[in-house]
């Protein structure tokens, strides 16, 4: 998986599930403050993400240190490298 | 809202911590699955029949005990040869199990001796899951367990790393059957936390569940508990700040609550929770879930036979040594079928009764699922008429000797259940604990909305009761609530 995967892909996760105009998805926006993502949120993010990747994503320290959208896509293509190895 | 065991016992629970509680039931009366009908004057279990937790210090004593009602609730132990067999039709194997982890675990090294090495390393890691998960003990409960390497390993995975005995596989995944997911789709720690519990101990109630519905009925009188039963929540209205104000019930009259907790289906809140405030992932997660089995029920009794040597006893006929096959919604052999032997009073009565039930799929029935109780097709009448007779004949066989006293006086599909428990398709477990799966429980993003239940952290009484108990702490309050459990533990 390229990053531009991991971008579009996560975007998509935003834009359909979230319903987050595409104009406001960039890199540094805040999922919380930026995005209006509450804490409770994150656990339809997380099942959002792993439907889409095909993934399976543990609410370790890792989720729960992310902020901005960049950190998702880091986080992805972590977790896609992990699963590649 | 939702007056099964979960339900009861969040009332109860927030009651007795001086909160003022209206329990909402859809049904005719409280008590969901613990219900028991009446059929000759011979009573009979719906959906509950038996569970773990009940050896001294277990999590289900210490939580009647809270609750105030252990004294009205006596368990039946099955224990002792023969209370818990395993026949697996496809060698004719038996298995007679003793209750007891450790009971359970040497006699599986008799029937296995090539694979002790593998039977110890499973109950090492059954042992490892139930020490990590804080929430089994009720002095330590906690809503936020830490996830640990177990949750996110398949139960076919463990047992695929420990051997390739097939036959030790079929007998170490046997309890999917009680909760309803596979061994390929359950993590490895929900079925430990499930079976550590029936290893431990399997006991049935005196009186049934009816024996704990009577019990919190009369307790909710001493608080001031209001029921109502025939009635939910049609809306929830004027929605402010990320709170609903009020709480239309589809009598028509508004409620007005501080908090509402559900402990019903997470589809069927779903229908009830305002949409145009949910996230549209949030809905995709909980659409997402899957229903679990039900079970095709048949209802008997045998005449003649002594209760003294009857019971109570589990039988468990199996086709097949692979639980995916006998949980897969497309089979359509014959299924895994429970046979239950008990006695039971009623008066001055002792019945000596059978119950037994395969799992069955609502997508089996779902071609009458618009018919009703009382004006059914005669193709379903059909239908359950041969599955009758076919569990008949397999009682049969394992009791030659009932033969001829075996009364079979009524059964209960999955449409059955649907339409008496308002169980949605008749499932027995609410939803499957899917590996990777995050459930709905606690407090949702409308703040005053919380969701307890069967399907929030794992299925049956225990499962759903807990989940009350964590959800309470929420409530109440860490502090008030954790010298309430130290004070009423004390008693």
């Amino acid at each position: 998986m390229t990053e531009q995967d991991a971008i579009r892909m996560t975007n998509e996760v935003f834009i359909d599930s979230f319903e987050i105009p595409k104009d406001k998805l960039a890199p540094q926006a805040n999922i919380f403050n930026d995005l209006g993502l509450d804490s409770l949120d994150i656990v339809d993010l997380v099942v959002a993400l792993q439907k889409k990747f095909g993934i399976m994503i543990r609410s370790d320290e890792r989720v729960r240190n992310i902020r901005t959208l960049g950190d998702i896509y880091q986080f992805i293509l972590v977790i896609k490298k992990e699963l590649e190895k | 809202m939702g007056g099964g065991v979960s339900g009861l016992t969040l009332a109860l629970l927030l009651a007795l911590n001086g909160r003022k509680i209206l329990l909402l039931e859809k049904g005719r009366h409280i008590g969901g699955s613990l219900t028991r009908f009446y059929k000759e004057g011979v009573p009979f279990d719906t959906g509950f029949h038996f569970t773990g937790g009940f050896s001294p210090g277990g999590i289900l004593v210490d939580m009647l005990h809270v609750l105030g009602v252990a004294d009205r609730i006596k368990p039946i132990f099955l224990s002792g040869p023969g209370s818990g067999v395993f026949v697996f039709d496809q060698d004719q194997a038996v298995y007679d199990m003793p209750s007891g982890t450790e009971n359970f675990r040497t006699t599986l090294h008799k029937y296995f001796p090539d694979e002790s090495v593998a039977i110890d390393e499973y109950f090492t890691r059954v042992k490892k899951v139930w020490q990590a998960t804080v929430s089994l003990e009720l002095r330590n409960i906690a809503l936020s367990a830490k996830p640990i390497e177990e949750d996110f390993i398949s139960l076919e995975q463990v047992l695929d790393s420990l051997t390739t005995n097939y036959k030790l596989k079929g007998l170490l995944s046997i309890f999917c059957l009680c909760y309803g997911t596979n061994p390929k789709e359950v993590s490895f720690a929900n079925h430990a936390r499930v079976a550590g519990g029936l290893y431990d101990s399997v006991a049935r109630i005196e009186h049934g569940g009816e024996a704990l519905i009577r019990a919190f009925r009369d307790c909710f009188v001493k608080v001031n508990i209001e029921v109502l039963c025939n009635t939910t929540i049609a809306e929830c209205s004027d929605v402010k700040d990320d709170r609903v104000g009020n709480f239309v019930l589809d009598n028509g009259d508004k409620v007005s609550a501080n908090d509402c907790t559900f402990t019903i289906h997470p589809q069927e809140i779903l229908k009830i929770l305002p949409r145009q405030h949910l996230k549209k992932a949030f809905v995709e997660r909980v659409s997402s879930f899957e229903t679990s089995n039900g079970f095709f029920s048949v209802f008997g009794v045998v005449e003649n036979a002594d209760p003294l040597t009857f019971g109570p006893s589990i039988t468990s006929l199996l086709p097949s040594y692979d639980l995916n096959v006998l949980l897969d919604p497309l089979y359509d052999g014959p299924g895994a079928l429970a046979v239950i032997r008990s006695v039971e009073r009623n008066g001055d009565k002792t019945h000596c009764v059978i119950n037994a039930f395969e799992p069955e799929f609502y997508a089996r029935v779902k071609q009458w699922a618009d018919s009703s109780v009382g004006n059914r097709p005669l193709a379903y009448s059909e239908y359950k008429a041969r599955k009758v007779k076919e569990i008949k004949e397999r009682i049969c066989n394992l009791y030659p000797q009932c033969r001829q006293d075996l009364k079979i006086l009524d059964a209960a599909s999955v449409l059955t259940f649907r339409d008496y428990l308002f169980s949605p398709e008749g499932n027995a477990y609410g939803i499957k604990q899917k590996i990777g799966q995050f459930n709905l429980f606690g407090r949702q993003s409308l703040s005053n909305i919380y969701v307890a239940g069967q399907s929030a952290i794992l299925p049956g009484l225990v499962g759903a009761m807990l989940s009350s108990f964590i959800i309470a702490r929420s409530l109440v309050g860490k502090e008030k609530y954790t010298s309430f459990i130290e004070q009423r533990l004390c008693n």
